[in-house]
């Protein structure tokens, strides 16, 4: 290969990895917006044991903020030539793509097993809520705040207190569905206790809460799985014009 | 003849006049359910004609035929709350219910109904649903994406120089 040819090739790796840099820089930013929970819905995911999407963050800001530095380096060893820092930017470059897309890969499959359908979410609701343990308080103290502020009551609906038994029924035996479920004034009163006990509709939340879970979730799974799969095609193709680079090297 | 029937339909007293009664009705009537596993939700008496008297419920629980009753008063109109809730009853059983207002002997029909039964939460099934097409394509692309970097990399270093 001519030296012209040979020196646009060299910056054409320079360029996309500077590129792949700023791409690396932006995955740990996300995912530190995921670990970080804003929505607090930690404990529904924790309390089943099925919490992989948060540990599928953690991943890709170790991976995010290496593919960064490493590819300054490899900005670094393209521009100096140098066989033996292109073999060794090649080989940690490969290392980091296979933890990366072990993340992207665990957090989307972790999504269908947490929000596939509503009967998880339902099934911990009805087991946890309620109870007084340290995993009952934290679903406890979760759904109280998603019902409160989303407007909502129950996974599908408030009939799933109705249609199943649960930990809060045999507590609780003359309330139908929590009073998170009643709308409240203002002053944080319940409008109507007594109708929202008895089900009047204009006095209980009437939607279920699965959709503001499940969208949740899924916000956090692309974050993670599918910015993590597109940086991973840019770093593939960066990788592939790399080799080629080293190979034509002396 | 029809002054006749007239004469004699104003001669009939309103004692026979019937009581309505009847599960309330999620669309009419604006509440979630009427059917509940250890309750139901029903008609009250009109407020207009029997507001603020005394009234009793009879109901029977069928397979055992065990008479009970329950006594309130007949709320005024406007009534706060639609239904009467008729509370302490079992799931899955089958009840007789009839309103009797005290006093001026009207009563209602018969109302049988059942009450709901309860499922056990651990009989949900949350196993995996099904696999989403997101999760498909990213595992298989992310797949085929890391052996053609290992083949290229051996190939690379193998064939280079």
């Amino acid at each position: 290969m001519g030296a012209g040819a040979l020196t646009c090739l060299m910056f054409v790796v320079v360029a996309l990895n500077a590129i792949a840099a700023a791409a690396g820089l932006a995955l740990f930013a996300v995912a530190i917006w995921v670990a970080v929970d804003g929505y607090k819905l930690y404990p529904i995911s924790g309390v089943s044991g099925k919490d992989d999407i948060f540990a599928a963050a953690w991943i890709a800001i170790f991976t995010g903020f290496a593919f960064f530095l490493t590819c300054i380096f490899g900005i670094f060893a393209a521009l100096k030539r140098s066989r033996a820092l292109m073999m060794v930017y090649l080989i940690i470059m490969f290392i980091i793509f296979l933890f990366e897309c072990a993340s992207a890969i665990t957090a989307a499959t972790n999504r269908d097993y947490l929000v596939g359908n509503s009967n998880l979410v339902k099934k911990q609701m009805l087991q946890y809520y309620g109870q007084d343990s340290i995993q009952g308080k934290q679903i406890t103290q979760t759904w109280n705040r998603v019902m409160e502020q989303v407007e909502c009551c129950g996974a599908d609906s408030p009939e799933d207190w109705i249609l199943y038994n649960s930990t809060f029924k045999q507590i609780y035996p003359t309330y139908n569905w929590p009073l998170s479920c009643c709308k409240r004034l203002s002053s944080f009163e319940l409008q109507d206790p007594a109708g929202c006990k008895v089900g009047l509709t204009s006095t209980l939340f009437t939607k279920g809460c699965f959709n503001y879970i499940e969208s949740v979730l899924s916000r956090y799974t692309w974050a993670v799985s599918w910015y993590g799969f597109s940086v991973l095609m840019l770093v593939f193709f960066t990788l592939v014009i790399a080799m080629i680079y080293f190979m034509q090297l002396e | 003849m029809l002054a006749v029937l007239f004469v004699l339909g104003m001669l009939c007293p309103l004692n026979f006049a019937e009581i309505e009664i009847r599960l309330l009705d999620p669309k009419i009537d604006g509440v979630l359910t009427s059917k509940f596993p250890n309750s139901f939700l029903l008609s009250l008496p009109n407020c207009s004609l029997y507001g603020d008297s005394s009234a009793e419920l009879l109901y029977t629980e069928l397979p055992s035929n065990e008479n009970k009753t329950e006594s309130f008063i007949v709320p005024s109109c406007p009534v706060s709350l639609p239904g009467f809730l008729l509370k302490n009853l079992k799931n899955g059983t089958t009840y007789n219910m009839q309103y009797k207002i005290a006093g001026v002997n009207d009563t209602s029909a018969n109302l049988t109904t059942t009450t709901t039964n309860v499922i056990d939460y651990q009989q949900i099934d949350s196993g995996l649903p099904a696999r989403s097409g997101a999760m498909v394509v990213i595992t298989v692309i992310l797949s085929v994406a890391m052996v053609a970097l290992l083949i290229g990399l051996i190939i690379s270093f193998l064939f280079s120089g």
